[in-house]
């Protein structure tokens, strides 16, 4: 790495956006030019002191989902129709009014199958047997349910713990060597059933609760999340 | 449900963003009303042409060229207002050795337009050259230039380097 490679590189390097063998030659060089070591520090400075100004976008997003997603006059009289017969006419007009919780559980897991399997973006998984058994049996995933969930011709390839909408879930990813399925187990999960493919950042994904088995399933395409889901329907 | 879903996947693509889009558009507008006025602009363009995204874009690149384009297409600069932390007070808070963070904003806010929105891209959004020169529609070499010409002046201005050699 040259001085000018460096210099454009300070901004992804303060933004934790360098790749691992940059980021190895970027330490390197500026632990052996003072000049550019200069650099990195002022630089710093400025993107600190600019990030030390407190921004509040709620007004902004609050405008824009107001823009998108006004509340029709349909709604609207149904809310009123909720409010005279229901007790829970808030709620009810609520949910008309707002996304289903469950379709941000869906697109929060598709973003992550996204990121952390379509884009291989590095995150500590467990590779091996030793590492993988003690986290499936902490959710309750006995081998028999791994050949339930995993499509013909898939083995489980990695698993891990990650947050979803708020809550700790195991993140299995199985695959045939060119597709991925991920299928995020979460610790609880009471109704019974198999939602609808839904279709988010490309990939086919389903929210399911099965038996003890609860969660989501991200394919990287519909086909192959259908497949997960028809097992899981057949339980 | 389908515009739903639209909705809900455009939400988790774009609204992560709009903190640092306020915070750009702030610098880059001068004045906290113009730059909410921008980002709503930059957010419902955003949305308008969702569609046209490719998978393996950089959401926060694409965001940010728009509010770009809203900017100059729009003719805010027309309308722009000094940026707050006027030039006195930049001269008043090295005298009375205010918070370095008041300094560097009164720097920046006397650097053109131009040498400042390539200096907060670089800088403190974390974007490559070729991502800037990309944005702006313009050569590399033209960013390389905008960038250096803004950091001497931001060192002239601070009084000692500030993201130079």
């Amino acid at each position: 790495m040259n001085c000018s490679q460096f210099e454009d590189a300070v901004g992804p390097y303060l933004a934790s956006r360098l790749e691992a063998d940059t980021l190895a030659e970027f330490t390197a060089h500026s632990a052996s030019c003072p000049a550019c070591a200069a650099v990195l520090e002022q630089s710093e400075e400025l993107r600190l002191a600019v990030l030390a100004d407190p921004v509040d976008p709620a007004h902004v997003i609050s405008a824009v989902r107001t823009a998108i997603d006004p509340p029709s006059s349909a709604r609207w009289w149904l809310g009123v129709a909720a409010s005279i017969t229901f007790a829970v006419a808030g709620a009810a007009y609520w949910t008309q009014t707002r996304p289903s919780p469950d379709l941000r559980l869906l697109a929060a897991a598709a973003r992550d199958h996204r990121i952390e399997v379509r884009e291989q973006q590095p995150r500590h998984w467990q590779l091996d047997t030793v590492g993988v058994g003690p986290l499936l049996a902490a959710y309750g995933v006995e081998s028999s349910d791994l050949e339930r969930l995993r499509p013909a011709g898939f083995h489980l390839d990695k698993a891990k713990q990650c947050g979803l909408s708020g809550e700790r879930v195991l993140h299995m990813v199985f695959t045939d060597g060119q597709r991925s399925v991920s299928v995020y187990i979460r610790s609880y999960g009471a109704r019974q059933g198999v939602t609808a493919t839904e279709e988010f950042e490309n990939s086919g994904v389903s929210e399911f609760h099965r038996g003890r088995l609860s969660g989501v399933v991200v394919g990287d395409n519909r086909g192959v999340c259908a497949d997960v889901v028809r097992r899981l329907s057949a339980i | 449900m389908a515009g739903g879903v639209r909705q809900v996947e455009f939400e988790n693509l774009a609204i992560p963003h709009a903190a640092a889009l306020l915070r750009f558009a702030q610098r880059l507008c001068g004045d906290r009303s113009t730059a909410e006025d921008l980002v709503q602009d930059t957010l419902l363009r955003g949305w308008r042409s969702f569609g046209q995204l490719q998978a393996d874009s950089n959401p926060r690149a694409w965001l940010f060229r728009i509010l770009l384009n809203a900017w100059r297409s729009e003719g805010r600069r027309r309308s722009a207002r000094p940026v707050e932390a006027p030039l006195d007070r930049a001269a008043h808070a090295v005298q009375t050795d205010l918070s370095e963070s008041v300094v560097v904003s009164a720097a920046l806010s006397r650097l053109s337009e131009d040498q400042r929105a390539v200096l907060l891209l670089a800088v403190v959004e974390g974007f490559t050259c070729k991502e800037i020169a990309s944005m702006l529609d313009i050569p590399i070499g033209t960013v390389m230039s905008r960038l250096g010409r803004a950091r001497a002046a931001m060192k002239e201005s601070v009084g000692r380097k500030v993201g130079t050699k």
